[in-house]
């Protein structure tokens, strides 16, 4: 009892309110300390992050559900980024600068925790050097959830709509303006001169109840119990061939997915005598060519095939590859598709809790 | 044409190859001897031109089909689903010129080493698979679809915020969804990329209440989708 009355002191030490008109000041803060500073933005009615200058810090809408494109994953692992220059029989690798310091603003829990995910993967060994430049340089600020819409799913996996680990900041939306707490140094440093008032235990009372009510709006869901053992005796299921007959096979979901992380290596020759440049793009496994070796043989000829391991890497083998479902709930794979393809309605039938 | 259009990139192209023939620049007749590479633009219409791309197979080491008429058939392929004679009589005035039957993509009648999809073909594609030549590696354009570039550009889908009939699903990437990033759908120029679903998205838009006509037309306009995929 002690002990977590002792935490609810520091919490409550290391927690501020930040004025909603003081939310372009801060950001403007943030910019001067050198961070290229990324953040929603509307656009055609709906929300995408972008770099936000100086002079543009009021076009900052944290008032979002969700963004087509994943933005954690979009920056440190770019859709097309080049990693080698060869000229000249010289290779030089094209790393990020390890002092372009990048913030991002306004990243919601379901995307957080599907960085994490990335970091398992990226900083296995081997570990990806590009992606790790660019995490070290990376600060978080998050902004728990205070509504969800028909495609959300993250309470079926305890990855939303409130975050409790991997921020510098994190920021929830109250009546007054935001609740900031602190979760990191770097997100110490950057309040630490910056004038804002601490929280009071009413703010904290009042963020629950956001976060509850946000919980409420959650109609999707995953049961996860025994989830692999379902999964696999499921793959002779027929209806993966049902879902190849919908399934255009545009590969959208594995683009929009924030932790499919698949990538192809492709070498442009370039004109100037025939210097190369070897970059790589986004791929994903609903690609014929994705499953393809030498000779064209095919491991996953059929979309059925394809779909199947798209389903199954998140909802089974990713448990382990890396110890965790590799699905954070954030329901773009549903929103995005063209034929109205829904993963929590594939895993229900199997289960056989709907026909 | 846009080969020519390459300009300087063209002249840095030609330190390594020397250009034998060129319809579109000069009159020289097609010459008698073996070729490293051809690159061959237009759908074949008519019998001449069927023998004429068979010599010009048999004359060559690699062959290149460049752009929408030679990979798919193109804009032409429209006319192969009317009767013979058909569309040539709506659209000219003495239809009895026309010597054009039904069009097709090189593959109909030769095998293809390496494709150049698209109208007009990608300058970049273009520079990239004949330096690839010269440097003797097999020419390689990603088998992606149209709607994942667009995905990675940061667009908002046109076919599900505005309802507009977009072929990026099934479509070759490579043109860095130049339409849709732009705000307009997908017309398929392209072609179909090998492994997707033509028919789940005439599902989706039938889905969509899309009329089946405007749907027969869209999946018919650079050749017939369900025919085989461009790559």
């Amino acid at each position: 009892m002690f002990i977590k009355e002792d935490a609810r002191y520091w919490k409550l030490e290391m927690s501020f309110v930040l004025k909603r008109e003081e939310l372009p000041h801060f950001s403007k803060h943030i910019v001067s300390k050198g961070y290229s500073l990324f953040a929603p933005v509307k656009k055609e009615g709906r929300s995408a992050f972008k770099k936000i200058g100086e002079d543009h810090v009021d076009e900052i809408s944290l008032d979002y559900i969700r963004t087509t494109m994943p933005p954690l994953k979009a920056l440190l692992i770019p859709p097309k980024e080049t990693l080698l220059r060869i000229k000249d029989g010289r290779i030089e690798e094209v790393l990020p600068n390890p002092a372009d310091k990048i913030a991002i603003m306004g990243v919601h829990p379901c995307d957080v925790n599907a960085m994490s995910l990335l970091e398992r993967v990226y900083t296995d060994r081997p570990e990806d050097p590009y992606f790790k430049a660019r995490r070290n340089s990376l600060l978080i600020i998050a902004l728990n959830c205070k509504s969800a819409d028909e495609y959300c799913f993250c309470t079926s996996f305890g990855t939303g709509p409130s975050l409790d680990e991997g921020f510098d900041l994190l920021l929830t939306d109250l009546d007054e303006g935001f609740l900031v707490e602190v979760g990191s140094r770097k997100g110490a440093e950057l309040v630490g001169d910056f004038y804002m008032p601490k929280a009071l235990s009413t703010d904290l009372m009042e963020k629950d109840e956001t976060i509850r009510r946000a919980k409420g709006m959650i109609r999707k869901h995953v049961n996860t119990a025994g989830i692999q053992r379902i999964m696999t005796g499921a793959l002779y299921n027929p209806i993966w061939n049902e879902l190849a007959g919908k399934c255009t096979g545009c590969g959208a979901c594995n683009m929009v997915c924030p932790t499919c992380f698949c990538f192809n290596v492709v070498d442009e020759i370039e004109l100037d005598s025939g210097s190369v440049l070897r970059s790589r793009t986004w791929d994903g496994c609903l690609l014929w060519e994705y499953a393809e070796v030498a000779l064209g043989g095919n491991f996953r000829r059929d979309l059925s095939a394809r779909i199947r391991q798209f389903v199954n890497h998140k909802m089974n083998y990713w448990l382990n590859q890396y110890g965790a479902l590799g699905c954070v709930g954030c329901g773009r794979c549903i929103e995005q598709c063209p034929a109205r393809i829904d993963i929590t309605n594939v895993v229900a039938r199997l289960r056989g809790e709907l026909l | 044409m846009v080969l020519v259009h390459l300009e300087e990139s063209l002249l840095e192209v030609l330190k390594y190859a020397e250009l034998k023939y060129f319809r579109m620049v000069s009159d020289d007749d097609l010459p008698n001897e073996p070729l490293d590479v051809a690159v061959v633009e237009g759908a074949v219409t008519n019998e001449e031109e069927a023998i004429m791309i068979k010599k010009i197979r048999r004359m060559s080491k690699f062959l290149v089909a460049a752009g929408a008429c030679a990979v798919t058939g193109g804009l032409n392929a429209i006319k192969n689903i009317s009767p013979e004679g058909e569309v040539e009589s709506t659209v000219y005035s003495s239809p009895e010129h026309v010597r054009s039957g039904k069009a097709f993509g090189l593959n109909e009648y030769v095998n293809v080493d390496a494709y150049l999809y698209g109208c007009p073909i990608d300058r970049r594609e273009l520079i990239n698979t004949l330096m690839s030549l010269v440097m003797r590696v097999p020419p390689y354009i990603p088998g992606l679809t149209v709607c994942m570039e667009c995905k990675m550009n940061g667009n908002e889908c046109v076919f599900l915020t505005r309802g507009e009939l977009c072929l990026g699903p099934v479509t070759v990437g490579g043109c860095s969804a130049l339409c849709p990033s732009n705000g307009v759908a997908c017309e398929g120029c392209r072609g179909v990329l090998k492994g997707t679903n033509p028919k789940g998205l005439e599902l989706a838009w039938t889905n969509a209440e899309i009329s089946p006509d405007l749907i027969r037309l869209k999946l018919r306009k650079y050749s017939d989708v369900y025919q085989v995929p461009a790559r």
